[in-house]
This record gives structure tokens, C-alpha cells and sequence, in this order.
């Protein structure tokens, strides 16, 4: 589960760290698609097992806008 | 029986919640923060821009409407929460009467299907990007998109009905496992088209303003206003179903803290404040780069990041319109209770996919969100009468329980006479919508109290 975790967390700060680095200037728009595509996969690779596996909570089914 | 023994499907839907089952504050945090980043803020953000809202105005209005909604979750729906521990459902049967409830029950399915209809348009706009087709609102209510656009609405709507008649547990767990990562391209969304908006020639929020407002005189319309207090309304009241309507009772009764109550504070700002203004300036971004003014979230998300943003608009819009089709379908069943709850979903499905193929319910999602505030908002106030009026009174509580009535006419009066003057003001007049949550509000509160004192006494 500690991999699962660090890849997620990898993904995550990836997805937020393109987006850093553009506004710097320090990469152009189509690099940071690529790295938040990457960080995404990542994201979902490793959460969905980590964070899946979560017992639902009743408020879940709630709606909310 | 400790937390843990309490199965994930134990509701407590005609019991309080005992002592075993209360949650901590951080699992209302968590839940909060989730459930308000989600697909109508692609949509809604950007709609301020197009209203010609000051950037000013969206920071300080949102950020005291924001405050307020927040204050009326803590101090209006939590302590009710917190004594009762019933849903909203089974204390409004207690009052009004099973009948009454659903009477109720099948106004909100029907305004459900409509809200989960705008989240098939933005899922379907994300959709589209790919195939090259988007969708442009028209003129008229009831006018179709593009039959290309309409084609994948269908598809998209038949899909997410499917899914929501295996029930919510799935996409509960995938909207769980998105939302840390759909918060983070939020504010992606933000920051990239802040720099796209200051690379080159800077352009301005109120350049962006400025050339909506064009684009509506050459087009022969009206520029619409949308000043702060008007922002502040709309911050307080967009969720006026679920703190002035009660309808988080559901939710806050599993609060073992009063803390508890403050958590919404944290959807509101990541969700009504980041994400919104995030998502406007997306919109921002792509007048100045190209032109368009059009507010498509699939195509806007594209732009700023690419595939990410198709795949966030997606389930952002599919994790908002399942639960929103289920419970849809669960009124509808509680109307008709020999029907299957799978029928009931489907039928939910098809009217929320009927919806979602016309463009503008999406276009129009503040009026709508006001709308729906007002429609089931007030029946919070007689909650909120028969908690803590009704024994100062002198008058019995929870009436209908007491006197084993299915219709207590005092309540459906009470809802229905101010919510009848308050859409005809919203439709006939042009009236706001967000601007009558409260005014139904307090109407249907003072009509309640005095209908109970002329019909108990009477009793």
C-alpha cells in the first residue's frame, strides 16, 4: 500500500507542479498537458486501490451542487 | 456496537442515529470538500463571466456569500441535526404526513432530473471534444443542439443511467478516489489561464468583459448585470435546498460534534470559490487566444489542459449526475412504491437525458439553482417552525406523527402559496431566483405557525 500511496502522491504532485512550472515560464502549455496527463495516470493507478478500498460513508448517496 | 460494526449501508432512514454510528468532523471536512468540486462548477464559474460579473465583485461577493452560507449550515441546520438525528424525510413525514412527503419527494425528483440533465450536457461537452463536436446554446429554451451534439447527449445519458440503476456505491468510489486530484486541476485550470491570460499582451478580466459585452449588442441582447450583492445572494442561496431546505439534516445527523457544522466551509471555498473563479478564468483565457465567448466546459478544459481536463469535466459531471438520477429515482419509487427502484432510476434517467439535450438548461444554471433554492428551501422553514416555535406556542409538534395524519394541510399550504408567488415572479416578472429563497422562506415559516394555530385549536 506505502507504493500505491507514493505513486498517487507522485500523480498529484506532478498534476499541480505542470501547471507551477508554466505560469513560471519554465515549460510551454503542451509539456504541462503531458506532465498533468501523466500525473493523472498515476493518480488513478495508484489511489484507486488505496483509496477504493475506503468503507462508504451514508452521507455519500447525499446530493449536493 | 462500535463505529465499525455499523455496516457502510446502515441508513437509520426511520430510526435517530444512535451514539455508535456518529461520525467525527473529519469525515464531514472530507465529504464537503469532495461533493463541491464537481461538475456544475465547470459550468457555473464561467457563467459569471458571461453575466459581466467585476472580478472585485466575484472575489468579495463570493467570499461573503460564501461565509454566510456557511454560517447558516453551523447555526441553522446542525443543532436540528444534532437533536433529532432524523433524515429531512422522516422528520417532514412526522409533521406533514407521508402523503405530504411525497408530494414533496416528487417535486425534488423532478428538479433532480433537471439538475443531473445540465451534468449530461457537461459531461457531453467533454465527450464531443474528440469527435470535433460542441455544442452552442440557442436562442430558445426548447430549441435541440447540434444533432451530432444531441446524438452524444443520449449516448452519455444512456450510459450514466445504466450505471445509476446498479445503485451509487460505484461512483461513490470513484467520485471518493477523484476528488483530492479534481481540486488540484481546478486550480490548474485556474493557473494556466492566468498565465495564458498575462503571456504576450496582457489581457484583462475586464477585457474579457468588455468583449461579451460587444459580442451581446452586435448580437441585438441585452447585457445582463450582475453586481455584488447580487454575487452575495447567489454564493449564500445556490445552496438553498440543502441549509435553509434542511435537506443536510440527512447529513448532520451523524455529527457527534457541533464542529461538525463548519465543514461545509471548506466546499464552499474550494468548491464555490477556487473553483469557480478557476473556472471563469478559463472562460477569460479563451476570448483572449480565440474569441470565443461560448461557455463549453469540455472544449474550455481542453484548451487550458488538454486530455486532463476532457477526462476532469467527465467525471465531473458523471460523479454529479449518478447520485443525482438515484435519488431521483428513489422519489419516484416512494410515489409509486410497487414500482421497481431500477424502473424508477431509468425513468429518472431518460428525463434527466431528455433535459441535457437542451443546451440552454445548462446556460441557465443560476436561475435554476436559485430556482430550486426556492422550491424546496422553504419547506426547511417549517422544520425550522416546528422545532423551535411550536412549543412556545402552545402548539403540538410533529402533528401529523401525533395525530396519525398522512396530509397535514397547514404544511402543503404553507409551502405551496409562497413557492406559487415565487415562481410566478421568477418566470412571469424576471425576478432573480436566488433573490426569493429567503422571503418563500420566511413566508412559508409565518404561514405555517399560523395555519397550525387556527387548525390545532380548532383540533
Amino acid at each position: 500500500m506505502k507504493v500505491l500511496k507514493a505513486l498517487a502522491l507522485g500523480g498529484l504532485l506532478l498534476t499541480a507542479a505542470g501547471p507551477l512550472l508554466m505560469y513560471s515560464g519554465a515549460i510551454d502549455i503542451d509539456t504541462n498537458k503531458t506532465l498533468m496527463l501523466i500525473g493523472m495516470i498515476l493518480w488513478f493507478l495508484g489511489a484507486t486501490p488505496w483509496l477504493g478500498s475506503n468503507r462508504l460513508q451514508p452521507t455519500d448517496k447525499e446530493v449536493e451542487i | 456496537m462500535s463505529e465499525q460494526e455499523h455496516a457502510a449501508t446502515d441508513e437509520f432512514e426511520r430510526t435517530p442515529v444512535p451514539s455508535s454510528a456518529l461520525k467525527g468532523p473529519g469525515k464531514f471536512w472530507g465529504m464537503y470538500a469532495g461533493e463541491h468540486t464537481a461538475g456544475t462548477e465547470f459550468m457555473i464559474g464561467p457563467l459569471f463571466l458571461a453575466a459581466g460579473a467585476s472580478i472585485q465583485d466575484l472575489i468579495l461577493g463570493l467570499l461573503l456569500g460564501n461565509v454566510l452560507a456557511t454560517l447558516t449550515w453551523r447555526f441553522l441546520v446542525t443543532p436540528i441535526a444534532m437533536k433529532k438525528r432524523l433524515t429531512l424525510y422522516y422528520q417532514l413525514e412526522r409533521i406533514a404526513g407521508g402523503g405530504a412527503v411525497k408530494l414533496y419527494n416528487f417535486v425534488n425528483g423532478v428538479l433532480f432530473c433537471f439538475l443531473a440533465g445540465a451534468m449530461v450536457t457537461v459531461s457531453a461537452s467533454a465527450v464531443g471534444v474528440p469527435f470535433g463536436v460542441t455544442f452552442s446554446v440557442p436562442e430558445s429554451w426548447y430549441q435541440l443542439g447540434s444533432p451530432a451534439f444531441t446524438g452524444i447527449v443520449v449516448v452519455v445519458g444512456a450510459v450514466i443511467s445504466a450505471i445509476a440503476c446498479q445503485g451509487y456505491e460505484t461512483v461513490a468510489r470513484v467520485a471518493n478516489i477523484a476528488a483530492p486530484w479534481m481540486i488540484i486541476v481546478f486550480a490548474a485550470c485556474g493557473l494556466v489561464s492566468y498565465a495564458q491570460m498575462n503571456s504576450g499582451t496582457p489581457f484583462t478580466w475586464q477585457q474579457a468583459i468588455d468583449f461579451v459585452k460587444a459580442e451581446n449588442i452586435a448580437a441585438g441582447k441585452d447585457n445582463p448585470d450582475f453586481g455584488f450583492w447580487k454575487i452575495v445572494i447567489f454564493g449564500w442561496l445556490c445552496n438553498g435546498a440543502m441549509h435553509f431546505g434542511m435537506a443536510d439534516l440527512s447529513v448532520f445527523r451523524f455529527a457527534r460534534d457541533r464542529s461538525s457544522g463548519w465543514a461545509p466551509a471548506i466546499g464552499m471555498f474550494l468548491g464555490h470559490y477556487v473553483a469557480w473563479i478557476c473556472a471563469a478564468l478559463l472562460l477569460a483565457a479563451q476570448i483572449k487566444l480565440h474569441q470565443d465567448t461560448s461557455a463549453n466546459p469540455g472544449m474550455l478544459a481542453w484548451r487550458a489542459i488538454g486530455g486532463t481536463g476532457i477526462i476532469c469535466v467527465i467525471i465531473a459531471g458523471w460523479t454529479t449526475a449518478n447520485p443525482t438520477i438515484y435519488r431521483a429515482g428513489l422519489a419516484f419509487q416512494g410515489m409509486f412504491p410497487n414500482s421497481k427502484r431500477a424502473t424508477m432510476t431509468l425513468l429518472a434517467g431518460v428525463i434527466a437525458t431528455i433535459a441535457g439535450a437542451f443546451p440552454t438548461l445548462s446556460a441557465k444554471l443560476l436561475d435554476f439553482v436559485g430556482t430550486y433554492g426556492t422550491i424546496l428551501g422553504s419547506m426547511g422553514a417549517v422544520i425550522f417552525v416546528d422545532f423551535w416555535l411550536m412549543k412556545k406556542f402552545h402548539l403540538r409538534s410533529e402533528y401529523a406523527h401525533a395525530t396519525g395524519s398522512s396530509f397535514h394541510p397547514a404544511v402543503l399550504i404553507a409551502w405551496l402559496l409562497p413557492v406559487t408567488a415565487g415562481l410566478y415572479l421568477i418566470y412571469a416578472q424576471g425576478v432573480f431566483a436566488a433573490y426569493l429563497v429567503i422571503p418563500c422562506w420566511i413566508v412559508c415559516g409565518l404561514l405555517f405557525l399560523g395555519l397550525s394555530l387556527v387548525t390545532q385549536k380548532k383540533a
